[in-house]
């Protein structure tokens, strides 16, 4: 899966969790940058994108996640 | 050892030029280890004082063998659960006195941290983050690293391996001078600021508990003012520690974790603990918070659950952070009083996004009144709950909280909240118009200039540790 891929399917994940239809990701976007997105949040977001993707995250991948596009950068790896 | 001893001095001293001397990683290791070893020495007075500790060292790195080799949840469950029990019986909590007692003192300090490090490493071995082989000498350099012995920052170990006695590391007169600032700024928090406050805190408390009667408004004005005062010395006990121990890192090539980040400008009391005893924060964050919030989540998956399920995670895991802090009753009242303020603070700010909406919600929360406001009752619980650490004995605390009553607990949270939140706004608004006149910028910049500041802070400590007449203690080696 290219990056590409990753970033529509991601934004598909991000929009349906933070409930905005509007929501576009960039490598650069914090939980900074998103309604919503907190500690709590986070942790929907990664069992969703778990879902999605078919992978796993361990604790230290879920608490060290800084941006989209670091997230991007493990999905990646996770799927290749 | 304390860190205020001439003793350390020389042993700090000793260390550094010792590990300086030479660029071989070999060699430098061995100088940590035989410097670790040295440090815990310290504290003992006869060798089987230390026995208990390297049998808990002892389990800790079988576990992590173990579980290089055997990854199933059950080998993690059995390796957590047997570290847990040998720390439990070792810690002597009140709630298992009848699981019994060695028969002979020993060293207990360092126990807490040393958990911390093994339980991460053996997560981390499990989930594949951690993949190299930890030999018997790296794990002892990393769980007893004598900087972070006493009372952490809690590293990671995939961190201090970066680190550990490796040959790149250079030690110029900018590091150097960078380091003595560092230790220096830590000894006069912990020796002049924390010592003082320490010092008002320990005339007052006796006059709180003692028995006799006081009037009503002085009982709450030393309530408020003990409180107060506890919290100044813990802070500045616990971050001037941490300026020493990071400071002194520097010097041998380590680059240990911030604990802290200007706690009291927090404007929630979810802000308060990402800015406060980070690396513990991460670490209950990372193995405890989130998995348990996973857990629930995966239980119940309506995303209307969310803030409950967030509720429920927040009370467990500041409970166990709580009793991992004291070994009375008295600390699982501080843990869930801190559960309790994680939890309003997420309800509150569930409840009025779905009021106001995200984008009105964010406005509210911008707008000047409500920022000191929040800070305000943010500190003041905070500094309120802080109660539990210096009445640690239930019936002490109960007797106090009987006395105080809701007027009395009411009154000085408010008192506290509204010098906090005044100290603030006074803050924000004037420090921005202060300027520093240009020539006294290029003299206090200048290498004269730079190096009699810490002169004259290190003259300052001298004299302040003369009329104090004591060697302050650090705060959190108890915990």
């Amino acid at each position: 899966m290219d990056q590409a891929q990753i970033y529509s399917k991601l934004s598909t994940v991000f929009r349906e969790v933070f409930d905005e239809d509007d929501l576009g990701l960039e490598p650069e976007t914090t939980a900074d940058d998103v309604d919503g997105w907190d500690s709590l949040s986070h942790i929907r977001l990664v069992l969703a994108v778990s879902k999605a993707f078919g992978i796993k995250f361990s604790a230290s991948e879920i608490g060290n996640l800084k941006n989209v596009g670091e997230f991007v950068e493990l999905i990646g790896k996770k799927t290749t | 050892m304390s860190l205020t001893s001439p003793l350390f001095f020389a042993f700090l001293a000793a260390v550094v030029v010792a590990y300086n001397i030479s660029a071989s990683v070999p060699y430098r290791r061995t100088v940590l280890g035989l410097a670790n070893a040295f440090f815990i020495g310290s504290y003992l007075t006869d060798i089987i004082q230390a026995l208990p500790l390297l049998g808990f060292l002892l389990l800790g790195y079988v576990c992590v063998r173990v579980l290089e080799v055997w990854k199933a949840a059950v080998a993690l469950g059995l390796g957590v659960l047997s570290v847990l029990v040998c720390y439990v019986f070792l810690k002597r909590f009140s709630f298992f006195e009848d699981l019994g007692h060695l028969p002979f003192p020993y060293l207990m300090i360092g126990l807490s941290y040393i958990l911390f490090r093994i339980l991460h490493m053996m997560v981390d071995v499990r989930s594949g983050d951690l993949s190299e082989r930890i030999g018997p000498l790296a794990f002892f350099r990393y769980t007893c690293n004598f900087l972070c012995f006493v009372s952490g920052p809690i590293q990671r170990y995939q961190d201090f391996r970066a680190t550990d006695g490796v040959a790149a590391f250079d030690l110029d007169s900018a590091k150097v001078y960078d380091a003595f600032a560092r230790i220096i700024t830590g000894y006069v928090k912990f020796v002049i600021v924390a010592a003082t406050a320490e010092y008002g805190f320990s005339f007052l408390k006796p006059q709180l508990l003692q028995a006799a009667d006081l009037p009503v408004l002085k009982l709450y004005g030393l309530y408020a003012a003990a409180a107060s005062l506890y919290t100044v010395y813990l802070y500045y006990n616990f971050s001037g520690y941490m300026d020493i121990v990071i400071g002194s890192g520097i010097l041998l090539g380590q680059e240990l974790p911030e604990n802290f980040d200007r706690p009291f400008s927090a404007r929630t009391f979810l802000e308060f603990w990402q800015r406060w005893h980070m690396t513990l924060s991460q670490w209950f964050k990372f193995y405890l918070f989130n998995p348990l919030v996973m857990l629930l989540m995966s239980w119940f998956p309506a995303p209307a659950l969310t803030a409950y399920l967030g509720v429920l995670a927040f009370f467990v895991t500041f409970l166990v952070m709580g009793v991992w802090h004291g070994t009375t009753a008295v600390f699982v009242i501080y843990g869930l009083l801190m559960g309790a303020g994680a939890s309003v603070n997420k309800l509150w700010q569930v409840a009025w996004t779905g009021r106001l909406g995200k984008k009105r919600y964010r406005a509210l929360t911008d707008r000047t009144a409500y920022i000191y406001f929040s800070r305000g009752i943010t500190i003041a619980y905070f500094v309120l709950a802080l109660t539990c650490l210096w009445v640690p004995e239930l019936s002490d605390f109960d007797r106090l909280i009987g006395r105080l009553g809701l007027t009395g607990i009411l009154g000085p949270f408010l008192a506290i909240g509204g010098a906090f939140a005044l100290f603030w706004f006074v803050t924000d608004r004037i420090v921005p118009h202060l300027t520093t006149p240009t020539f006294l910028l290029s003299i206090r910049d200048s290498l004269i200039g730079r190096n009699l500041s810490l002169a004259s802070k290190m003259m300052a400590i001298v004299v302040i540790t003369t009329l104090l007449h004591k060697s302050p203690d650090f705060v959190y080696k108890a915990f």
